[in-house]
């Protein structure tokens, strides 16, 4: 007969068991899923820009497991400089990535960026590096800007997480 | 009975990372390494000097700074935990941006020339282990003595594997004399001949239709640069190891460059070579060094017309991911890192061939201005776009 010390072994043995297999085969969260950027970017145009004109910004987008795209946040977004949204596309289809370009490009050039992908949708499978993720700003008021950069928000093994990129724009508004 | 000759050969050379130092009760070695015999059996009793690599514009011998000393186990083995953290040492460290370049020189516990014959240079019977690392000074905590860990971008140039030199003459079979060379005065060192300038690329820069360029190069920019050592001054080179210079002096250089250029931009490390000398009890042993010194602020633009794969649609269509698209009248900027390195060989007049890599630095920067013609200009990589790319080309 096992004494109730053994006993109480026993159920240690087997509670650490159970914890050491829970750990092991639980649902495990890919903290580096998107690939980060060594060194910084910055892009904008070279003559004074308007309120209200629309400048899109590309960031590539590399994924070194299967993700889900959640959302965009612009750090460091000065006051006057408003974030426009975000969407997503595939290089393959908008015949390269975006440096920096003028408009809203959906509508003023449907033939190549007239089918955005919105960024909930975007699944970037293991590998891919060609898809990226176009910023839009507008400044809503004159001044001279310079962003941080770009967070963006990713959902991977059902864990959202996000990865921070230093790519920047900058613009001196009339 | 006759002992073997003795041409050192250490290898294995396991540069353990540092993260060990929480699992392990004593503090990991810096550098690790066996010492073998030639003819494979372990070098016990070998004596093992950690040296600062030489520095001096001296043309009469002064004495090389010897910083930690060690002897083989009977397997061979050796190890250092670090380099004294006198003021010597860390001098030498933060005069060169933290980074402290060493020698790990390697002798036979005892000597295999024949006595009387002076001073031996290229010798049959030189024979010993010399190789080049480097250590990062780091600061784990304000007032907390500083440590050394290993510096993974010069071992990356030349993996650390202290291969040594055989005899010169293979059928050299001198008697060994039992002297230990622990009683070696030295080593004594002295520059010799003038130093050399060797241009270090930085970067190819490219221009196409349209557009201009500018980049920079310098403040707290790196090069890490092939070490070498031989019998001779100017031939049989051994490259072993490497040593990194750190640009700390404050300075900058930059190139502006108009549209469809496409060249190698360079500036310069200077090199020296040096005159090293054992006195051991039986001989006195002489060896050659070549050493990166310092870099020095200079800008130079390479011959080479590389302007082939500039506006060259069939070498930039695939991968389309690799391209960019910028607005006229605007501008692209990119600072880089180490995923930027640019790496390209250089030669002394002392026939000294090594590797040499520069672009630790964010202050290795590259800035494109596009022109106002009505058209979308383009960047593009071959391994990235504009942004990761090793080389941006034009379009």
């Amino acid at each position: 007969m096992p004494t109730r010390f053994a006993r109480l072994l026993t159920l240690l043995f087997a509670a650490s068991t159970l914890t050491l297999g829970f750990v092991a085969c639980g649902d495990s969260a890919v903290g580096d899923a998107l690939q980060p950027m060594d060194g910084s970017t910055e892009v904008g145009p070279d003559d004074p820009s308007h309120v209200g004109e629309i400048w899109d910004i590309g960031v590539s987008l590399q994924a070194r497991v299967q993700v889900r795209l959640d959302r965009v946040e612009v750090l460091g977004l000065p006051k006057g400089l408003t974030f426009a949204g975000a969407v997503a596309y595939r290089a393959e289809d908008t015949g390269g990535i975006v440096g920096l370009l003028k408009g809203d490009l959906a509508a003023e050039q449907p033939d190549k960026y007239g089918h955005p992908v919105p960024l909930k949708q975007a699944v970037l499978p293991a590998g891919s590096d060609d898809w990226y993720v176009l910023i839009k700003f507008t400044p809503n008021a004159p001044g001279n800007y310079l962003t941080k950069g770009v967070r963006v928000w990713y959902v991977v093994n059902g864990h959202r997480q996000h990865q921070d990129y230093a790519a920047k724009f900058s613009t001196t508004t009339k | 009975m006759r002992r073997a000759r003795l041409a050192m050969l250490a290898s294995s050379v396991l540069l353990v990372p540092f993260m060990q130092a929480a699992l392990a009760d004593s503090p990991p070695p810096l550098v690790s390494s066996i010492v073998y015999n030639p003819d494979g059996t372990p070098a016990k009793n070998a004596t093992v000097k950690m040296l600062l690599i030489p520095t001096t514009d001296s043309t009469t011998l002064v004495k090389q700074t010897v910083i930690a000393t060690t002897t083989t186990d009977d397997s061979g083995n050796f190890s250092f935990i670090s380099p004294n953290l006198d003021t010597t040492v860390l001098n030498a460290a933060l005069q060169n941006g933290g980074i402290l370049n060493v020698g790990l020189l390697a002798m036979p516990d005892y000597e295999v020339s024949p006595p009387g014959t002076g001073v031996v240079d290229n010798a049959p019977d030189y024979v010993f282990a010399l190789e080049y690392t480097s250590f990062k000074l780091q600061q784990t905590q304000f007032n907390v003595p500083s440590e050394f860990v290993p510096d993974d971008e010069a071992d990356q140039l030349n993996p650390l594997t202290m291969v040594g030199i055989p005899p010169a003459d293979p059928s050299f079979d001198a008697p060994p004399l039992v002297a230990n060379p622990v009683s070696c005065d030295g080593p004594y060192t002295r520059r010799v001949g003038d130093p050399s300038y060797p241009q270090s690329p930085v970067m190819d820069l490219h221009t196409y239709l349209d557009m201009s360029a500018q980049a920079t190069y310098g403040k707290t920019a790196d090069s890490v640069i092939g070490m070498g050592w031989s019998r001779s001054w100017n031939n049989g080179w051994s490259v072993d190891g490497s040593a990194h210079v750190a640009n700390s002096n404050g300075s900058s250089v930059g190139w502006s460059e108009p549209d469809h250029f496409a060249h190698t931009l360079s500036t310069k490390i200077q090199v020296n070579e040096y005159d090293t000398v054992q006195y051991c009890p039986s001989q006195t042993y002489h060896y050659y060094q070549s050493v990166p010194q310092k870099w020095i602020p200079s800008t130079y633009v390479g011959t080479a017309n590389l302007s082939g794969r500039d506006g060259s649609s069939a070498f930039w269509a695939q991968p389309i991911s690799h391209q960019n698209d910028f607005a006229p009248r605007s501008h692209f900027k990119r600072d880089s890192t180490k995923g930027y390195q640019f790496t390209a060989g250089v030669k002394t007049p002392w026939n000294f061939s090594a590797d040499i890599r520069s672009g630790f630095s964010t202050n290795v920067t590259i800035y494109y201005s596009f022109g106002s013609a009505n058209y979308t200009h383009n960047l593009f990589g071959r391994d990235g776009n504009a942004s990761t790319a090793t080389t941006i080309y034009a379009y």
